[in-house]
Parts: C-alpha cells; structure tokens; sequence
C-alpha cells in the first residue's frame, strides 16, 4: 500500500506541473497585462506605466515569468496581487473561508436529501412519488443559478414589502451592526445570510446526483447477491439498507475526495448575484483584470486539493471494495 | 422452421421500442421537435423582424398585446383582433405606459401575410416574406412585448431558440467528435504503446526518414528541458530546488543519450490522454471558460464569436465523454469478435470504425443527450457574464441577461421579459427526459 | 469683575480658537446647526472592494485613504466652486505667481494626538513623488515634466514652487497630507520598499492615522468597512453653532458588487444612500416612496455627470488611404455627428434622462460650456448632403452609399464589450447609419484591447472608429492635459505625434495660454474660444450622456441645498450629515 501511494503521488507530479503551466498559459494568453487598465487614466504617463510594468516583472518572457513564479510556489510563497498589492494568500484564503459557509452546508444537505430520494427513487420506480420527486428535481436543475437566486430575493422582498417581516436577508454576508454582535449573534447572522444561496445551490445540484443515486441502486438491487439474499428469506428492510444500499454507495463515498476542491472553489454565480464576498467574485475581477498571481495561485490550490482529493478517493475505493487490490 | 422464429432486432430496434413506452421521454422528444421546428423555420413563425425598432413614436418596453375576441359593440364572439396603443410616461415611475387606442379601430389578426419589407432567410439560402400571422400598422402584434429598444420579444424568443437551441447540439458534437477520437484512441491502444524513437538498428525503410526526425524531437526536449533548468538557475540562483530541476535535465539528457541509439523509446498514448483530461478537469469549469474567453477578445464579427462560443464550451466538456468511451472501447477490445477480426488480419483502423466504435454508439447517444441541455444551461451562463454571443444575434441566455439587467424592474413593471427562462427551462427538462428514457431503453435490465 | 474677567477669558479664548477652527458654513446644508443631532451610524455602500490602507499605493476612486482624510491645505467652496483655506490659514502668493507660501491652521492634531505640521506635507510630497513607490499621483506634482518643489519654513508654514504659471496650482496644493511621524521613519531606514510594505489591509485599524472625519473601526474583507469618528477631527472642524464635526458616530460602507443587489437594499432600508444610473432603478425608488414602503428622498435630474462620451475616428490609417482620408475630412465627421440621434439615446438607453453633448467640457460644468459654438444636430438629410459633396451620390445594390468608383462608406465601430449603454448607442448608431446608406460594422471588444487599440500611436493604428467615454479632470481647466496637445498620450483621433491639422495647432496653443492664464475670467474667455475651434474641427463627435440622480433615506439630514446638488459636489458633506431619526 504505501508503495502504491508513493508511486501514485510521483505521476501526479507531471498533471501538477502540466495544470499549472496550462492555467498560467491561458491567463498569459490574453492580451495586455494588469497595466493595460492604468493606460486610459489621463493623470498617468506611459513612462510611470513602462516603469511598473518592469516593476512586476510583467515585461520578461513568459517561460521567465513561470520559472520565477514556480520557485516561490516552491517555497509556499504564492506570490503578490498586484491590485491588492499584498500577498495572494492573504487575500484568498479569508475569500475561500467565506465560500465554505456556502458550500460545506450545501454539499452535506445534497448528501442527506438526495441519497434518500435517489433510493426511493429506485425503490419505487415509475410510481407517482417518484414521477413527482423526479420531476421537481429535474425543476432545479434546468433553471439557471443566478436566475434562482434573483427570484427567490423578489419573492422576499414581496413579502417584506406587504408584511413588513424580512423572512431572509437578499444579499451579503452580515447585518449592519455586525462588530458589536456576541459570538453566537455572529453566527446565527451569518447563518440567517446563507439561507437563500445554500437553497439555490442545493436545488440545483439534487437532481444530478439523486439521479446518480438512484441509478447506483438500481444497478446494485439488479444484481445476484440481492436475489440471493431475498430467496434465502431475509427481510425486504434489510436486502434494501443492508445489502443493495451499501454496495451502491460506494462508488459515491469513494468519489468523495473529487469534493474536495469543490469546497474552496465557490459557490459560483450565486455569489455574485447576492453579493456573498466568496471567492467567486473575486476571481471574476482577478481575471478581468489579469492580476495574474491571484488567479493563478488559487488554481494551484484547488489543483493541490484535488490531487490529493483524487488519492484519498483511490484509497477510500479499495479500503471498501474488496474486489480491487493494488500491488 | 425459419417461419417460427421471431425476427431478430437490432439494438437499435429494441431500444427504440423501449424508448416509446417511456411517456415522459416520448413527450420529451415532441417538445425538441416542435422547438428545433420553430427555430428552423424561425422566420415565417415570428410576425416581426427581430431587429426591427421604430423610435417615431418609440415602443420600447411595450406590455404584450391583448387579443380580443369579443366585439365590444355586439357583445359576440368575433375574429380575434388587436387594439393599436398610445404612449404616456408614467409620472411616478417615469416608465413608459401603453394603453389600448379604440379610436383608431379594431385590427383583425391576419394569417400568412406577407411582409415585402421584412424578408427573411431560411437556412440562409432560400428568401421569402410569409409570416405565419401579423396585423395591419399601425397596429402592432407584440405577444410577449417589446425590449427596451422596441423590438418584438417573441420574434426575438423564436430566433434566439435558433442561437441557444443549436449551440447545445453543436457543442455537444465538438466534444463528441474530440471525446470520440480521444477516447477511443486511448481505449484501443490502452497497454499497446506507440514507439516514438527508432534504435540504430531499425533505421531501414521507413525509420531512414522516422528515425533521425524521432531523434530531432528527443533532443529537442532534452536540449530545452536543459534550457529551461539553466533560466531558472539564471533567474534565482542555485538552492535545493535548482539543483533539483539541474538533476532532472541532466538524468533526461542522459537517459535519452543512453538509450537512443540501442532501445525504442515507447508513449503510452493512454496515459497522455488521460493525464490530458486529467489536467483540464483539474481547473474548475467557470473559471477555465471565462479565462479562455478572456483569450480571444478582438472579436471580428458575431458569428465568429458564436463559433468561438460553440468551441470553447466543447473544448471544455469533452473530458467526461473520453473517460466513457475509453471505458467501453477497453471492454470491448478484448472481445471474442475482435480477437477474431484481429487474427483474421484485420487493420487496426478496421477494427476501430467497424466494431468498437459500434459497440460504444449507445453510450455516446445517453452521454449526448444527457450533456446537451448542460451546454445550454453554460451558454446562459456565458451570456449572463457578457461573454456569449453578441448582436445582432440573440440567444436565450442574452434576452435574460437583459431581462436580469433591468432587477427588480423586471418583475413588477415588465414580467414578460422573463420567457426566455422559461423556455430554457422547458428545453433543459426536455433533453433531461429524452436522455434518461434513451438511457433506460438501452440498459438491457431496465426492459419493461 | 470675576465675572468679566471670565468673559474676557472666554473670549479671548474663543477669539484664539476661532484661528485655529475651520467652521463648516451653514449654507452648505439645507439644515440648521440646532436641529442636527449627534450620533448614528451613516450606511453606505461600494461596488468594488478595497484593496488597501495604503495611501501611495491606492490606483482606484473613492480608496479608504481618500475616505477617512479627504483633504489637504484647500478645498473648494461648493456654493462658489472657488478654493478656500481649509488646512492652511492663509496663503499668499509671489507676485511673479510661481510661489505659493501657505500659513498651515495651528492646533490641528492627527489620530493619534500628535501635532500635524509642515513635516507631513513635505514627506507625503517625497514619497509621492519617489518613482520607486509607483504612487498614482506621481505625475500630478509634475508640470511639464518639471517637478513642484515644496519647501518647509518652519513648523507651520510652507512653500510651493512651481516651474511655471499653471492655473491648476492650487488643485495640486489641495493633495492630502499623512503622518510624517508614521511613514518617515520607515521612509528613512527601508525607502520605497518599506513604504510599500505598510497598511495593508491586515494592518491594525488602530494603527491607520489620519487627520479627516474618520478613522478606521474594522474591515471585513469583501464585506464591508466601519470607519468611526476621529475626535481629533472635531477639536478644529466645527459647525456654525461650535459643535465638534462630524456629528455622526460612524459611516458604514458595504461592499455590494452586484448593482441589483445594492438597490434591494436600499428598497429595504439598509443602505441610506444610492444614487440611481438607470430608469427602471429610479421607477423602482419612486414607487417605493410613492407607495409608502420607503422614505426616501430622490431628485431625478440633480444635474448631468462629470464625464464625457463620444466617437472617435482614426486619423492614422496609412494602411487604407481611402478610409484615411475620409476619416480625416471635415464633412464626414460632420455628416456623422449629423447622423447621431442624440434624442434617441437618450431615450433609449437613459429612459429619457440624459443630455446631448457636443463638446469636450463636461455638461455639468456650465460656467465653462460655450453656449453659441455651431452643433451639427441630428439630421439625416444634411448628412446625406454632405456625403454627396464628398462624391457619395449613389446607392449599390444593398442599399449602400458608393462614389464614382464603387466604393461604399463603412468602417468599423467598437466599444468595450460588456458595457450595455455602450453597446445600445453604438446599436443606434450603425441603424441610423444604415438608413443614409452607410455601413458601420460594430464590435464588442474587450477593455483592454480597445484602450491598446486607442492608444496605440503611429501613421497606421488597427482602428476605425471607438465609441468611449473620459472622466476626471480638473475644474480650473476643464480640458485634458493629455488630450489637447498633440503629443499627448490620450490625443485619440491623431497619434502620429504631430499636429496634422492648423486647428489642432491652434487649440493646443490656446490650451497652454489657458493653463497659465490665471485671471478666471480670461481663462473662460479662452476656454470658450476652444470651444469654437473644436466645434469648428470636430476631432471627435460627442454624443449624450446621463444625468445624475441622488437618493438617500430620509433617516438621513444635512444634505447639500438643491443648487449644489450636482455630480460634482455630491449629494451632502459627510461631516454635516445627521441621522434625523
């Protein structure tokens, strides 16, 4: 096993280096740099500009500038935003933070709802229950995002505006006040924020994978051991949970370390549009404005993350499948 | 005997009889057929030019015609008919507010009619001028209104279901054409590696030429992985790390020095292909897409843009396709039937196109139908962010993004701004049942 | 007799404090000092986030620094527009105008209770002005690419040297000053390097000190900042009645990047101030108001924006003679501006609320727009007139406008993708164009490709024609520094770097004999010659813009009266600004 990890961990360092080139390719690729902006300010002279642009390095070649951010990556220096003029972590990981209250909550509530509905999906195929379960999950996922989010808000605040009582916050974070809150004000504060973006989040991601679920169960009540199970006489309950649910989950709990750069890659257009400060926002700024350390740093911890996602998920599969060894 | 013997059916034939006892899947399918259909014929069902606009007097952000069916004079039922309107600002909300005009008389709905100074194309060959309905001026059918420019929605709605409709499936090919070929390229030739380099010794024929061009490339990498260790130590000295990266040219170099004139130096395309998808899965969908935009910005002309569009969220989707199709093409190479059409000296390019490919037809058909109503969700997504298709063409996604632009406006003063989502949605859940009754009818357990 | 002697005292004392105390007038509030209450909090809000405390690193408007320590040794009088003391008492000036000596306010005190004296204007100035820092004022303690020199006499007096004449001297003197005994010493020991380490956004608020309204309570990032009153502030900035400014406790800025978003909040009464760009925001305000679901105030109209919007054509285009010399010929620009229908865009893409522009000063700034320069309005049939004078007086098959060798007018129009108004006029443009016969081929292009496009120089620059807009400048002399002269970086239509047409020579040198004419009234009467030539030459066709349309919540008093309410002035001074209820 350990050589196995060991072996698995030396060819992820190809995809690490091959990832990181192409994102810092892409972002290089389009035209103009971070400067490029300052240049339709009238109070700055090109001179000023040329002088910053050598400043940040921005005038070396493109293999210069990817050897030279690739040793400080080395060293865990993620290197400088040049809008923020500070250090990328520093101004990522708070964002991340923010991100997870979304996401964490979300991607548990998708687990507890949609394996449950996926199951009874299987079990009850073609009924009406499952028509209806379908047919509203499938409702989530065609609507877009952002288009979701924009509605509930007018939903709330049509509601504000003929009772007066502001079911949840539209937008943001915190209240007005926040800094003077308790420990436990702050939380459920925040909390109070989250509804309306976990709900959108959620919905959107349930019918996919209720389906996968789904699925999974009925591939795992088609099979052989099931019918084994039930000629030998073992009660339904226990053929259903003990045997078909546990074999169909394990594809699924495998695959759990894949979660893992989800949860510090944002809840996507849903931050924007309720103006959660996730890191989504400011990524789509950071690229906007090619402030090439920002993007490029984040991308390497999501890479990281999922590079390590993907080996805890190899290792959790054959931990649980007795069918696969490795050498 | 023959006479008793059922008909034997192709998978195909099966499949599509199981795929008819699935009603939402069949219902499914007739809602595509009557979108793709409108779309197609987008000009005769939409009474408006989408571009046309008037601004003497200016119609913008104009509320859906009322049809009436009842005379007002009689009391009965009579031809459906429309009312013109008139134009005030409203003083609170200083929006535009329109109210029906009888003075100016009752229009009746017409049906073909010809409109010679709005001629459209179909299919950009053949033009004509016969719209499925319309009113006389200066009376004005708008069923879903006008935007902020004046210009009918619904004739908007029915050309955009051409731009959003067809980028779904044109998407879908492109990752389907590259999922495809990669991944059947890294299933077929899964533990059967290509040799990139010729050793002396098999330098006749064909490796006269392959030979020192294999060798040219090999030295390339080496001299500019040599190179690139020797800007790096340039660049920041000599520490752990340069040292490191030194050692990993010097052992590349080395190695290939060694080897190269004795031993064939074999790629396993598999793994190159996999480590491919591998590395683009790896960078989160959103951002990939928009930073790729970023990458093309002097857009020549709208149509280059929707071609643009159509590529890039292909590009970015072909991943999942490839890891399916390689799964299946490694199953289904060790077949008895290929072995045999491989002992029968069949070529491996035979083999690929006339059974392998075959075999992973149903799959690609779930994958495709299951992968569309995706790209047209993501092509809203792009047109939401400003990135899509431009003008003069419209899309879904670009008609809410204005509608999105307008907030809260939107929903009190204009709510018939929203179709377009609606329509979205509507075609998303249509693909959604088409691919998952496809997907039930092809699964041999799941017959009924 | 004690008595007396007490009074004597107080008022002595007075009369020494009122030296040191800048009262705030009342006529610059429609409120009176009496029905100003203290306290509250002022919530605001900000489309982008900060990026950081740093006051010589900040490249953005409205950045923390220029929040909580807004002002320097003058300000502007917003009833009058003219500069008056604020941090200094007094100045005057040499007689040969290239000195400025200013008499800085004793007792003013910084954050921190450390006196603010001559030291800190001297070590802002240094470090502005250290290439090193990559401060974005560098280039404005600069005339010319000569330097201005400040000179400390003594404590609380200091002098400005300038190399010329410049009738923006005292928009210069007006920069903020900061705690030389903060930033000095890490100046002396680190330089620029150090400097460019210091108030960050992780910095201490604590340790952030400044000499305005405001001092750093917290920042969330993303989230929003909380700035609190800075008590050494209140010790010289008073009303008129002597209460301590500012009356309010803190001013409260969330961070809302999505538009939409900030006026929901502002519906709900959780942001006080809004200002409205579009006419379905204002329609949704009003109704709100009208139906009682939101007191708040709103003046449709305040006045029009500081800013400009036009259509530039490149008259550097060696590659296509053809498209050159159309560009470059007076009745084509003309015929163009003709074909603008400046109603329509205003209609259109402002709901109705916007105002035609034809010239380069802002419409805002009235004292300087020259009301009688000729304007080539819409009127499509004088624009095809003059394409006939041009030898454009047939129509090819499609409809196009060709001369006699079957050339067609068309060229290409960008603008930055993703600006909707943008792309609406240019919308409007190119259908209008289409009716006359023209053919304008439009595209979205991305920001930066469109500013290396405009800005590019040279005899042939890969455009034709760009729709976009300029803001800033100053009001002393409202036209651009860099976009007059005819080397200057933002001379948009022509950058082979020199003067191509007599008229551009001839505004240049009317735009430096305005830049040290410093008699006001000379310098309008030059301003409004300009303005004649460049109505006369045309070197871009101005379009229409918005108006600007302040909204607060009536918990809010202390705003500015009506007439200054503009797009200039704002809607109210923070420091006046009170919470009713």
């Amino acid at each position: 096993m350990a050589s196995y990890i060991l072996k698995r961990i030396l060819s992820l360092i190809p995809t690490f280096f091959g990832a990181t080139f192409l994102a810092f390719l892409i972002i290089q690729m389009a035209p103009g740099d971070y400067l490029t902006q300052l240049e339709l300010d009238p109070k700055v002279t090109p001179e000023t500009i040329a002088r910053l642009r050598a400043q940040f390095g921005l005038d070396r070649p493109f293999h210069e500038q990817y050897l030279l951010w690739m040793h400080n990556l080395l060293h865990l220096n993620l290197g400088y935003s040049f809008a923020y003029q500070a250090p990328v972590l520093e101004i990522v990981w708070p964002r991340v933070l923010n991100s997870m209250v979304l996401v964490v909550p979300s991607t548990v509530l998708l687990f507890l709802i949609a394996v449950p509905v996926g199951v009874y999906g299987a079990l009850r195929q073609y009924s009406l229950g499952d028509r209806v379960v379908s047919f509203l999950a499938y409702l989530g996922l065609a609507i877009p995002n952002f288009f979701l989010a924009l509605i509930l808000m007018y939903l709330v605040l049509q509601v504000y505006f003929r009772t007066g009582v502001m079911v949840f916050p539209v937008s943001g974070m915190t209240s007005s006040g926040f800094e003077q809150f308790s420990f436990w004000q702050k939380v459920v504060d925040v909390a109070w924020h989250a509804v309306l973006p976990i709900v959108v989040l959620t919905t959107s991601d349930i019918a996919g994978f209720s389906r996968i679920m789904r699925g999974q169960m009925l591939e795992a009540l088609s099979q052989d051991y099931v019918r084994t199970a039930r000629a030998k006489g073992l009660p339904e309950r226990v053929v259903v949970y003990k045997h078909a649910l546990r074999n169909a989950i394990i594809p699924i709990v495998a695959n759990i370390g894949g979660i893992l750069p989800t949860l510090i890659s944002g809840a996507g257009l849903v931050e924007v549009v309720t103006a959660w400060p996730g890191i989504t926002p400011l990524l789509l700024d950071a690229i906007s404005q090619q402030d090439l350390y920002v993007v490029a740093g984040f991308l390497t911890m999501g890479l990281v993350l999922l590079m390590i996602g993907n080996l805890l998920s190899d290792l959790l599969l054959a931990w649980v499948d007795p069918r696969i060894r490795y050498e | 005997m023959d006479a008793l013997a059922p008909k034997s059916e192709s998978l195909f034939q099966v499949a599509w009889a199981q795929f008819r006892r699935h009603r939402l899947a069949v219902w499914g399918g007739r809602i595509l057929l009557v979108l793709y259909f409108v779309a197609a014929f987008a000009g005769f069902f939409s009474p408006y030019d989408p571009n046309y606009y008037e601004l003497y007097p200016p119609k913008g952000h104009h509320p859906p015609t009322r049809i009436h069916f009842v005379d007002p004079e009689t009391g009965r039922l009579s031809r459906p008919f429309v009312y013109a309107t008139r134009r005030t600002i409203d003083p609170v909300s200083l929006q535009p507010r329109y109210e029906e005009d009888p003075s100016q008389g009752k229009f009746y709905i017409r049906f073909f009619v010809r409109t010679p100074d709005q001629p459209y194309t179909i299919f950009r060959v053949f033009r004509a001028d016969l719209r499925l309905f319309g009113v006389d001026p200066p009376g004005r059918i708008f069923l879903m209104g006008t935007d902020n420019f004046g210009r009918d929605l619904f004739s908007r709605l029915v050309y955009g279901a051409q731009v959003s409709l067809t980028i779904g499936i044109l998407s879908a090919l492109v990752s389907f054409a590259l999922g495809l070929l990669l991944g059947g390229i890294a299933g077929f030739y899964a533990g059967r590696p290509f040799v990139l380099a010729l050793p002396l010794r098999a330098w006749r024929g064909r490796g006269l030429v392959l030979g020192p061009l294999s060798w040219l490339l090999w030295g390339g990498l080496a001299a500019g992985a040599l190179y690139l260790a020797w800007t790096y130590i340039r660049l920041t000295g000599f520490g752990f790390f340069q040292a490191l990266a030194l050692l990993a040219a010097l052992w590349l170099a080395g190695f290939l020095v060694l080897t190269l004139p004795f031993r064939p130096i074999q790629v396993d395309v598999d793994n190159l292909i996999m480590r491919l998808v591998e590395v683009i899965a790896a960078i989160p969908t959103l951002f990939l897409l928009i930073s790729l935009r970023a990458v093309f910005p002097a857009n020549v002309d709208p149509l280059t843009t929707f071609y643009l569009v159509v590529g890039l969220l292909g590009f970015i989707g072909w991943g999942g396709l490839a890891r399916v199709v390689r799964g299946v093409v490694l199953s289904v190479r060790e077949q008895d039937y290929v072995q045999a059409a491989r002992a029968l000296g069949a070529s491996d390019g035979r083999i690929l196109a006339r059974h392998v490919l075959p075999a992973t037809a149903s799959y690609v058909i779930v994958s495709l139908s299951l992968t569309i109503p995706g790209f047209i969700l993501a092509e809203s997504g792009l047109s939401f962010l400003g990135l899509g298709v431009t003008e003069p063409y419209t899309s879904w996604g670009l008609l809410l993004q204005a509608a999105q632009q307008g907030g809260f406006a939107s929903f009190v003063d204009r709510p018939w701004v929203l179709w377009p989502g609606f329509f979205i949605f509507v075609s998303i859940m249509a693909w959604n049942f088409v691919g998952d009754g496809l997907r039930d009818a092809f699964d041999p357990r799941r017959r009924q | 007799m004690r008595k007396a002697v007490l009074l004597v005292g107080i008022l002595a004392l007075a009369g020494v404090a009122s030296a040191q105390t800048f009262v705030w007038p009342q006529k610059w509030t429609v409120a009176k000092p009496s029905e100003a209450k203290r306290g509250g909090t002022l919530r605001g809000y900000t489309i982008s986030d900060y990026r950081t405390f740093n006051p010589f690193l900040t490249a953005e408007a409205n950045s923390i620094p220029d929040l909580i320590n807004p002002y320097g040794l003058v300000r502007r009088d917003p009833t009058t527009g003219d500069w008056i003391p604020y941090m200094a008492e007094s100045w005057t000036i040499s007689p040969n105008k290239l000195e400025i000596t200013f008499k800085i306010r004793k007792g003013m005190k910084w954050s921190d209770g450390r006196p603010i004296t001559a030291d800190d204007w001297i070590m802002t100035w240094r470090i502005h002005t250290d290439k090193a820092v990559g401060s974005n004022s560098y280039d404005s303690f600069f005339i010319d690419g000569k330097p201005i020199v400040l000179r400390k006499l003594d404590d609380y007096t200091i002098r400005f040297i300038y190399p010329k004449t410049d009738a923006e001297a005292f928009a210069i003197a007006s920069f903020a000053p900061w705690p030389a005994h903060v930033f000095g010493p890490v100046y002396q020991k680190e330089g620029a390097e150090g400097i460019k380490k210091m108030w960050t956004l992780n910095e201490d608020p604590a340790k952030i000190v400044s000499a305005g309204p405001w001092v750093v309570e917290s920042y969330r990032p993303g989230e929003r900042v909380v700035l609190k009153r800075n008590p050494s502030f209140g010790e010289w900035n008073k009303d008129e009645a002597g209460n301590p400014l500012p009356y309010l406790d803190r001013y409260e800025i969330r961070i809302v990047k999505d538009v939409n978003a900030a006026l929901a909040e502002f519906l709900a009464g959780n942001i006080d101030i809004f200002n409205p760009s579009t006419v379905d925001q204002i329609s949704q305000i009003r109704q709100a108001v009208q139906q009682g679901r939101l007191d708040a105030t709103i003046k449709v109209n305040a006045s029009p924006v500081a800013s400009s919007q036009f259509m530039v054509f490149n008259w550097n285009k060696a590659s296509d003679p053809f498209k050159q010399s159309l560009f470059r010929s007076d009745k084509f620009r003309r015929a163009m501006s003709h074909l603008v229908n400046r109603q329509a865009v205003i209609d259109i893409v402002y709901g109705g609320l916007g105002i035609p522009m034809y010239s380069s000063v802002y419409p805002v700034l009235t004292q300087w727009i020259n009301p009688k320069v000729p304007k080539y309005e819409y009127d499509p049939k004088q624009a095809a007139k003059l394409l006939a004078e041009l030898g454009f007086t047939k129509k090819d098959r499609e409809g196009y406008l060709v001369d006699s060798k079957g050339r067609r007018i068309e060229f290409n129009l960008a603008t930055n993708a993703g600006n909707t108004q943008r792309e609406q006029i240019a919308k409007l443009i190119v259908d209008e164009a289409k009716k006359v016969g023209v053919k304008v081929n439009f595209q979205a292009i991305d920001f930066n490709t469109l500013v290396g496009q405009l800005l590019s120089s040279g005899p042939d620059r890969p455009f034709d024609a760009i729709i976009i807009g300029l803001t800033g400048g100053g009001l002393d002399w409202p036209f651009g520094s860099n976009v007059v002269p005819c080397k200057g970086n933002l001379h948009m239509w022509n950058k082979s770097g020199q003067c191509l047409d007599p008229r551009e020579t001839l505004m240049e040198k009317l735009y430096y004999q305005g830049r040290t004419e410093l008699d006001f009234k000379k310098r309008v009467e030059i301003g409004y010659r300009m303005q004649e030539v460049e109505a006369e030459l045309l070197p871009v066709i101005y379009i229409a813009g918005p108006n600007y349309h302040p909204a607060w919540n009536n918990r809010l008093g202390g705003e500015h009266p009506d007439a200054i309410i503009s797009s200039i002035w704002g809607s109210r001074e923070v420091e006046l600004t009170f919470i009713k209820k």
